[in-house]
């Protein structure tokens, strides 16, 4: 791979379960200086969401976290009750969504559907290098319009982020041409 | 009895023992003809009650009283330290100052005959008064005429029992003597009646014929068999074999509850291995409690394994009758029982305890021995000669197999601890270099050399050669009478490995196993007990907290099982030096620095994997003698400087047992209570200042409106709390602490109290008392009574609290239902029970008459939280906050007692009152503490003055209980979702809670919005549907 090279790393594996959130790129291919946009999604849905809680992990140094949305999988139009706690330093995001009790179910069902966005991250990549984005096992789940659990799984993100392209010197040309003539006159 | 070989009474049959007694004195029975104890001319020359010899006076003050008693030399109460089997403490040869201290230069003259003996040993128990002799010279004599001086025991003695012992094997012209004198020389008395005790004289030997013979095995049950190998299968019935560390021995009885049950129980030992060794000869110490009709059978077996005891595995060794026995509660011996000696391998033998039915006979083990033909060639003495392995020293149990053996040694230093004064051990470490280990899991690779100021001196690292004798040293194997000892290279660390140690361990063999050797903490150990830190240099670390068993399961048998588990997981951290107030002391939390107020060691904190010591077996547990500096991990358990409330409420009420607050000081002259009692707190100004200066920071730090006080002095005009209050008063921004004032209470020196801030709870009636007048089974004869007050809020809610302090668990006289049942609830729980039962039927009267029904018990019940006292609070409804406010997890505590902890200290809310409780919780200032931590000026256990840096004025180890506070939401406008208490529940008060679910830590039951029993982030969208606008909006 020439410029980028993207893995999806399962570090739990979702094969036993229903329900599997992850983030997902919008490109195959990131430098230093890139835009991301990565959106955390949910997949394998059998009922109706009704919250979830998730807190994701990245390296400050290498992303700068710009902005954040909620998707709009758990508002039935007037509205979810959203919290988010972002920590630049220790480089950790927290999106927690809760649908309300009177919220009208077959609304968000339609919405949701098997799988939807739960909500998008913007980063900036600032520093080339091998890096993962995790989910934190201790704050992450779901729960169905019921207020149960829904077994559920994350899968945590690598990235590679490639160097910026910098144009080749002059003086590396003068250099290639030297050693040219140098091969003729022999 | 079909197969005995040999039976013979103990005065006739001392041959097989390596040390053998030869003369005995108990001093038991010092009876008068008056009916009195003491001495006369006519005791003397006293006769020994075991053994041959006299014991007479010299140079001593003869005066008599008038009835012919010597007046300065009395028999006062002895000790059952050095008696013989079958002796009681009884009395002791108590020799005072007399009158104008003329017994200075009195003598006790011991006359034995040694024939047929060596390596005479003399030894006795001692104690004494500050104004007896202090000075006791030992020598020696042929004649009775010329004494060579053998020893000074210099000092005054204590005023508690110790053994004195003076081994005499290097006096060879003592061996085999007609007549053989030791004396005792007694000088430096103060004072006519100042005294010096003598119990339990014994003077031992060594058969000179059997003077090489070697011990396999050798147990007094001085301790644990249980834990040292032995084990019980019970074929039928339900009665044990029964340890018992007072008499040292094991016994068994069939009589229960007034009649004999059927029992077939096996007392199985360890293994022996009878395959290293020739003329292998067992002696065995048997007395009978009580003559039925059954014998007590022995047995042997080579098959056994272990796993299962099927009788058909073993072979009768023979079987002793009650009629073998003259008297009751006195060991016989027997011996010889050569055949085994024929056997292969290992050899187990049992004692079978079988009753059918009539009357069931009782029998006591008290000794066991295993002799046999030393099987140590001799050796040159040279640097890589042959040597003995440590291996085949230490054997794979408990003791070593060739005691009394002289071997020869070649293995690396591993720790070095000769220093011999301050508390060094005089010896060091030595271990085998891997390449030669036996590859035998059971067997130690390490051993701790005693070699008491040989001379010369050994580095880490060294390869020692070393000549000695193999001992048993309170059941540590070490060498001993080092006579060679020589340095055949150095640096050589590297050849050896340490062990490594984890806990729990699955059994102690696994722990002596390693006895002796190198070993390094695996893991991250819990400090569970810092109780002997300064006085001993040590400290208790387990695998996570341990709790006393009936703070966590139920008396009995869950109880004897979780006693079993917590001893399997502890073991003693030591800084290498014996003594007491050794310094420099014990490294604190910092890890450079000697432990001091502000440089502790808590119980909680985390002893960091990695630490090296080597594994010692000393004082009757096993220890690791660390040889890197210990490194705690502190936060797992660190001070806080309040409780950690997650929850406020309106109200606060807490109990603190404050270990005794007294203004009339201990002092001599002072009395306490009704009854005129000892006082017990501080002896000074200085002391109750200091007492004060601790307290009173921690109750502020409470921030409780009422207060449960426990161990208040028991004064007539509480001036106490009077004195209390005013402190209070004068250290807080809102002068308004008062007290409930009720005089005397009860008879102890000591009562329950109630203090509270006037500006935030008022008196509603009058207090209370429950003593034995109002209900009997409330016995306050020697339990302080209950105090029950109503207290009215601001919002004018009203609740009753009653603060209690049941009887201690300590024994003294109880008997019958109130001793020991054994199940783990100690003494006196009958008592505790019953009070607990009246207390409720007194609750039930409205004893305040508050017209409601919210009421808050809270005190010290000298009861762990499962304990009967406990069970019937709650079969009453009544609920116990702590433990609620813990997830219903009984792991919590207010005290700590041999590294254990659990509750003593509890609140428990009547069921009406318990729906209003937000939270409960103990702050651990105390029970996680170093005791010598706290106010007193007085000179630390064992007589050194305590350094000023060991007190500082903080709450930390203010008292020996941990106060317990209560949060209680009393008035009716409260909405537990109403988190920000802002009047209004709405998206504010969502994300206060999901900030606190992210955060982590224990939170109400009150939080449960989804009713599922625990609170978590389900609960976020139940709450939801409690907002006061809909989608939770927030009002303008």
């Amino acid at each position: 791979m020439k410029a980028l090279f993207l893995t999806f790393c399962l570090v739990m594996s979702g094969l036993s379960h229903a329900a599997l959130i992850q983030l997902q790129p919008d490109q195959n291919e990131y430098r230093v200086g890139d835009s991301i946009q990565l959106s955390m999604t949910i997949s394998g849905l059998s009922e109706t969401l009704g919250a979830f809680w998730s807190e994701v992990f990245y390296q400050p140094s290498a992303f700068l976290l710009q902005s954040w949305q909620f998707g709009n999988g758990l508002d039935d139009g007037f509205g979810s009750l959203q919290f988010a706690d972002h920590d630049a330093v220790v480089g950790s995001i927290t999106l927690d969504d809760y649908a309300f009790w009177d919220a009208d179910e077959s609304i968000l069902a339609a919405q949701q559907g098997t799988g939807f966005v739960l909500a998008q991250l913007n980063f900036i990549a600032l520093e080339a290098g091998d890096f993962l984005l995790s989910f934190n096992p201790g704050w992450f789940g779901v729960e169905n319009f019921a207020g149960t659990f829904i077994d559920a799984s994350f899968a945590d993100l690598s990235l590679r982020i490639q160097p910026t392209q910098v144009p080749v010197p002059a003086t590396a040309f003068l250099l290639l041409a030297g050693l040219g003539l140098l091969y003729r006159r022999r | 009895m079909k197969q005995l070989l040999a039976l013979v009474l103990l005065l006739c049959t001392f041959g097989l023992w390596a040390q053998t007694p030869i003369a005995y004195w108990s001093q038991n029975f010092n009876e008068l003809p008056d009916g009195s104890f003491g001495f006369s001319p006519d005791t003397f020359p006293q006769q020994p009650d075991i053994g041959a010899g006299t014991i007479y006076l010299t140079n001593f003050n003869q005066d008599t009283d008038n009835n012919g008693t010597y007046i300065t030399i009395q028999s006062f109460a002895g000790s059952t330290i050095n008696a013989l089997p079958g002796y009681i403490a009884g009395g002791s040869l108590s020799v005072q100052g007399g009158p104008g201290t003329s017994n200075n230069g009195a003598a006790i003259v011991i006359q034995i005959n040694s024939e047929g003996y060596q390596d005479l040993q003399l030894s006795w128990a001692q104690r004494g008064t500050a104004t007896g002799f202090n000075e006791r010279r030992i020598s020696w004599s042929l004649d009775g005429e010329n004494f060579t001086e053998f020893a000074v025991d210099p000092g005054a003695l204590g005023s508690s029992f110790q053994l004195r012992s003076y081994d005499f094997s290097a006096v060879e012209a003592l061996n085999n003597q007609a007549s053989v004198y030791f004396r005792i020389t007694l000088d430096g008395a103060s004072n006519a009646t100042g005294n010096n005790r003598f119990d339990n004289l014994l003077v031992t030997g060594t058969l000179t014929a059997d003077a090489d013979r070697i011990t396999l095995y050798q147990r007094d049950f001085a301790s644990n068999p249980f834990e040292k190998g032995w084990q019980q299968w019970s074929l039928q019935g339900e009665q044990q074999w029964q340890w018992d560390g007072g008499f040292n021995n094991v016994s068994f009885s069939g009589f229960v509850d007034g009649s004999c049950s059927a029992n077939d129980s096996w007392l199985v030992s360890p293994a022996f291995d009878v395959d290293n060794q020739t003329g292998e000869r067992l002696a065995i110490d048997i007395a009978r409690g009580f003559a039925g009709v059954n014998n007590l059978d022995i047995y042997y077996s080579t098959q056994f394994t272990g796993s299962e005891l099927n009788p058909a595995d073993w072979v009768l060794l023979t079987s002793i009758s009650p009629d073998d026995f003259s008297s009751n509660n006195v060991p016989v011996r027997f011996d010889g029982f050569e055949q085994l000696s024929a056997l292969n391998g290992s050899v187990h033998l049992a004692l079978r305890y079988q009753f059918d039915s009539g009357n069931c006979s009782t029998w006591r083990l008290s000794n066991i021995q295993l002799t046999a033909e030393n099987p140590i060639a001799s050796e040159t003495f040279a640097c890589d000669n042959p040597v003995t392995r440590i291996h085949q020293v230490q054997g794979a149990g408990f003791q070593s197999p060739l005691q009394g053996a002289e071997v020869q040694l070649q293995a690396v230093v591993t720790a070095v601890f000769q220093q011999t004064d301050n508390g060094g051990l005089g010896g060091f470490y030595l271990q085998e270099k891997d390449q030669h280990r036996d590859n035998n899991p059971m067997t130690s690779e390490g051993i701790f050399v005693y070699d008491n100021g040989f001379g010369t001196p050994v580095q880490l690292g060294d390869l020692v050669r070393v000549r000695g004798t193999v001992a048993e040293f309170f059941e540590e194997t070490q060498l001993s009478n080092v006579s060679e000892l020589a340095v055949c290279d150095t640096n050589r660390l590297h050849l050896v490995s340490p062990a490594e140690l984890s806990l729990p361990v699955a059994s102690f063999e696994q722990l002596e196993s390693i006895a002796g050797m190198w070993v390094q903490t695996a893991n991250d150990l819990t400090v569970t007990d810092v109780f002997n830190a300064v006085r001993f240099g040590e400290f208790t670390v387990s695998n996570g907290r341990l709790y006393n068993p009936t703070q966590v399961v139920a008396p009995g048998t869950e109880a004897q099982a979780v006693i079993a588990s917590n001893r399997l997981n502890r073991i003693i951290i030591d800084n290498g030096l014996t003594g007491v107030n050794r310094q420099p002391f014990i490294t604190g939390e910092d890890g450079i620095n000697e432990i001091s107020a502000n440089n502790p060691i808590r119980n909680g904190y985390l002893l960091q994997a990695g630490l090296d010591g080597v594994m010692s077996y000393a004082f009757g547990a096993y220890r690791v003698r660390y040889l890197s500096t210990p490194n705690f991990i502190t936060s797992s358990n660190p001070r806080t400087n309040a409780p950690e409330l997650v929850e406020q409420g309106d109200i606060k009420v807490a109990t603190f047992n404050v270990e005794n607050l007294f203004t009339t000081f201990d002092l001599p002259g002072n009395s306490c209570g009704p009854n005129a009692l000892a006082c017990r707190g501080a002896s000074s100004e200085s002391e109750l200042a200091r007492q004060l200066d601790k307290l009173v920071p921690a109750i502020q730090a409470l921030e409780a409106d009422v207060l449960a006080l426990i161990e208040i002095e028991n004064d007539a005009d509480d001036s106490t709390l009077e004195h209390l209050v005013a402190a209070l008063n004068a250290a807080a921004t809102t002068a308004d602490w008062s007290y409930v004032a009720t005089g005397w209470l009860g008879t102890d020196a000591i009562k329950p109290a109630f203090i509270y801030r006037a500006n935030r709870v008022s008196l509603h009636g009058d207090f209370a008392v429950l003593d034995s007048s109002v209900d009997p089974d409330f016995d306050t004869s020697r339990q302080r009574p209950a105090l029950a007050q109503s207290f009215a809020t601001e919002q004018g809610a009203v609740f009753t609290a009653v603060a209690i302090h049941l009887r201690a668990k300590s024994c003294g006289s109880a008997s019958g239902i109130n001793a020991d049942q054994g199940d783990g609830q100690g003494c006196w729980n009958n008592w505790r029970t019953l009070s607990a039962r009246a207390l409720l039927r007194w609750l039930e009267t409205d004893p305040t008459n508050s017209g409601n029904n919210d009421m808050l018990v809270l005190g010290d019940f000298n009861a762990y939280a499962k304990e009967d006292p406990l069970a019937a609070m709650e079969a009453a409804g009544f609920v116990n906050l702590a433990v609620q406010s813990n997830d219903n997890d009984y792991r919590v505590y207010s005290y700590t007692f041999m590294g254990e902890s659990g509750s003593l200290d509890h609140a428990f809310a009547s069921p009406s009152l318990a729906t209003k409780v937000l939270q409960a919780k103990s702050w651990h200032i105390n029970s996680d503490e170093i005791p010598a931590f706290n106010y007193s000026e007085g000179p630390l256990q064992g007589g050194l003055v305590k350094p000023d840096n060991f007190y500082q004025a903080d709450p930390f180890r203010t008292s020996d209980h941990d106060p317990l506070v209560i949060a209680l939401q009393l008035s009716s406008s409260f909405h537990p979702a109403d988190l920000n208490q802002d009047g209004v529940v709405d998206q504010h008060d969502i994300q206060l809670f999901q900030q606190r679910l992210r955060q982590g830590g224990e939170l109400p039951l009150t939080l449960d919005f989804n009713g599922d029993g625990v609170v978590n982030q389900l609960d976020v969208r139940a709450m939801m549907a409690l907002c006061d606008l809909p989608r939770c909006a927030v009002a303008n």
